[in-house]
């Protein structure tokens, strides 16, 4: 990463003048030396360039070295359909497509609408179908992500201001249900997500969103006062999509997620409740379970004694937390990096994947300077403030949640009762075949690509090659003769763990070579993998191979994987700088290679 | 800081660190880096560096450097 873009913090957008940014923006991309950035390609209808400085900047506070280009003004298709165009000898990282309905008919919002010619519902259909064609040109060519801005109602462009939402035929209903049928038609292409466009318009406010002057004089669309709340809001979706979200948010306790000090206030004097202030953090409380529900896990840090902060749990009435819900508890006098760093061990998953979120400065610098990958959220001084700081990051946010996402924590809990489990079972193998464990295994199809491709992008430990495909990619994979996608589902009798593992195996003449073999950490040490790797070998038997071929990419975080394919049988390695491959033949795969004991298989 | 170091810096950031001196017929065409979009670019951040708000004819007619000084003057 840049060392210029290292200092700069998530702050507000509106914290630097417009030639801050300018200048800001010229430092990045001119300290970028060698490395060309992310390739940001937009084709909108409107002006965008605009936007670019200060892109650049919310994107490098993003750690993302954005690269933005724009299509020839007034270029929607063609420099798709254009198969010769700029567009196309771009390195494209990410298209960003933004259509306007007013621009493409600019009576649209006035004079359409029922016995008025065409229907609003008719233009905006058309609209859509411009969009749709577009996104389905670029991916037929590119696996690069893409991006859809869905439509803002306008307001400026608006005859009624007052009885619109009166109308069924109106402005805003004829929006809301295009903006329905672009994302229902968008998501059934591969990576490609939704910019909410009009989201954004309504949250800064439709009124002030457009500058005439800009708008009349250079097609701006946006006032300049907006740019950096635009380019704020892009450049976290950008970053949403690009990067795997926080996995894990660590809280603070005291002041944090109640008012007062439990040690000095006591039971009674904390702040909680559904009157202020104790309101404040009763709906802070709730935002916070909100993210767990998505599958975010929770975790304390806290200085404190435990058997305090334990009280408040169990004793007051207005507690909307449970204990239960925290996957992982440190509340000690030790310093809260330490305990950051034993949390992450604990539940299994990279110092990265943690949200610290504390209201004392000086806990956020200590995590800060001891443990620099975790991401320490900027916390305002007043709690009012805290729901806003929590989501503001978008941290917590990924473009599509899987089945599994809504139901971790309560994995996580089934974790840990395993765990008991395991204490009281002696040998692991008497402990394995106590856990009544089923394996399905199984091809990729429309209703797994989802899960199958979230453990692709962030699974980082258990990961033999990390190689990040597309969603795009694998799909061409599972449509592909010559791949298998496989996914693995665990159940046992403390619950259903889902899809917790993913191989991808190449066939190339007689020769199966593994691609990727990944598995969730949650589940490490239940001989899962090698049921996994049984799978491959039966497979590759079946299509007439003659060897199996499986390869280790070493990566900051999966050296014990190191020996996973020489400790199986595999041999004649070669080593390449990080990578070493090695092979086996079918026949020895198959002697010495076996169906774990303690798991069974399940059907589909 | 006077308002020509506040012009001069504003001037800076948008078209690039090599300006140094701004003489008063300089503008859109010669210096590197104004022209159309940069004059949008230039006037979005006059704008917000003095706090003030130009009309459409200020857009057509702040295409140098001594017209700018004059309308600046002028607030």
């Amino acid at each position: 990463m840049l060392e210029c873009i290292r200092h700069l913090e998530v702050g507000s957008p509106g914290d630097m003048r417009p030639a801050e940014y300018q200048s800001l923006a010229r430092t990045i991309s001119e300290s970028a030396g060698g490395d060309d950035g992310l390739r940001v390609a937009v084709l909108s209808s409107s002006t965008l360039s605009f936007l670019d400085p200060y892109l650049i900047v919310e994107c490098a506070r993003r750690s993302v070295l954005a690269a933005p280009w724009h299509a020839p003004f007034g270029q929607f298709e063609q420099p798709v359909l254009d198969q010769s165009s700029d567009f196309w000898s771009q390195a494209l990282g990410m298209v960003i497509v933004a259509l306007r309905a007013e621009d493409v008919y600019p009576e649209a919002f006035v004079r359409a609408g029922e016995g008025r010619g065409q229907s609003l519902d008719e233009l905006l259909g058309q609209c859509v179908d411009r969009v749709v064609a577009c996104v389905e040109g670029i991916r037929s060519r590119s696996d690069a992500p893409i991006l859809v801005a869905n439509f803002a109602l306008p307001y400026a462009d608006r005859n009624s201001r007052l009885f619109d939402a009166n109308d069924v035929h109106g402005g805003m209903f004829a929006v809301s249900k295009a903006n329905l049928d672009l994302a229902t038609r968008i998501a059934e292409v591969a990576g490609v997500d939704v910019w909410d466009y009009a989201g954004l318009v309504a949250a800064r406010g439709a009124a002030s969103w457009t500058d005439q002057r800009l708008w009349h004089i250079a097609r701006q669309a946006i006032s300049a006062a907006n740019l950096p709340f635009a380019a704020e809001h892009l450049a976290t979706t950008i970053s949403a999509v690009l990067e795997p979200r926080a996995k894990c948010l660590v809280l603070d306790l005291d002041n944090t997620i109640w008012g007062g000090v439990a040690g000095d206030d006591g039971l009674q004097g904390i702040k909680l409740g559904d009157d202020f202030p104790g309101s404040v953090f009763k709906s802070f409380q709730r935002s916070i379970l909100g993210l767990r529900d998505q599958g975010i896990l929770l975790a304390i840090a806290s200085k404190n004694d435990e058997q305090t902060a334990r009280e408040i749990f169990d004793r007051h009435p207005e507690m909307l937390l449970q204990w239960d819900d925290f996957t992982a508890v440190r509340v000690n006098w030790e310093p809260k990096s330490q305990n950051i760093r034993q949390i992450a061990d604990e539940i299994g998953i990279g110092i990265d994947a943690l949200a610290f979120f504390d209201d004392n400065p000086v806990e956020r610098a200590e995590v800060s300077s001891n443990e620099p990958d975790v991401i320490v959220i900027d916390v305002p001084g007043q709690a009012v403030q805290f729901q806003d700081a929590l989501v503001r990051g978008g941290y917590f946010e990924a473009p599509r949640l899987s089945q599994e996402d809504t139901k971790r924590a309560g994995l996580y809990r089934d974790e840990a009762r395993r765990k008991t489990l395991r204490s009281q079972v002696t040998s692991l193998d008497d402990f394995l075949v106590s856990l009544d464990m089923q394996v399905c295994i199984g091809d990729a199809s429309d209703e797994t690509i989802a899960r199958v491709s979230q453990l692709i992008g962030k699974t980082n430990q258990f990961n033999l090659t990390t190689r990040r495909h597309s969603q795009a990619a694998l799909q061409e994979m599972i449509d592909s003769d010559s791949y298998d996608v496989r996914w693995t589902s665990l159940d046992d009798k403390f619950g259903k763990s889902g899809i917790v593992g993913v191989t991808i195996t190449r066939y190339d003449d007689a020769v199966a070579s593994i691609d990727s073999f990944i598995m969730s950490c949650r589940v490490m040490n239940r001989q899962v993998e090698d049921a996994m790797l049984v799978d491959i070998i039966e497979t590759s038997e079946t299509r007439n191979c003659v060897r199996i071929e499986g390869e280790f990419i070493a990566t900051a975080k999966n050296s014990m994987l190191a020996d996973f394919y020489a400790s199986r049988e595999f041999g004649n390695e070669v080593v390449d700088g990080d990578s070493r491959s090695s092979s086996i033949d079918i026949h020895s795969a198959s002697a010495s290679l076996h169906w774990p004991v303690c798991i069974k298989r399940a059907e589909k | 800081m006077t308002m020509e170091d506040r012009l001069l810096q504003t001037l800076r950031s948008v078209f690039g660190d090599d300006l140094h001196e701004l003489k008063d017929a300089d503008g859109l065409g010669t210096i590197t880096g104004w022209d159309s979009a940069g004059h949008l670019s230039l006037i979005m951040a006059l704008e917000a560096e003095f706090q003030v708000e130009f009309e459409t004819d200020d857009f057509a007619e702040l295409v140098n450097i001594g017209a700018i000084r004059k309308r600046l003057a002028e607030e």
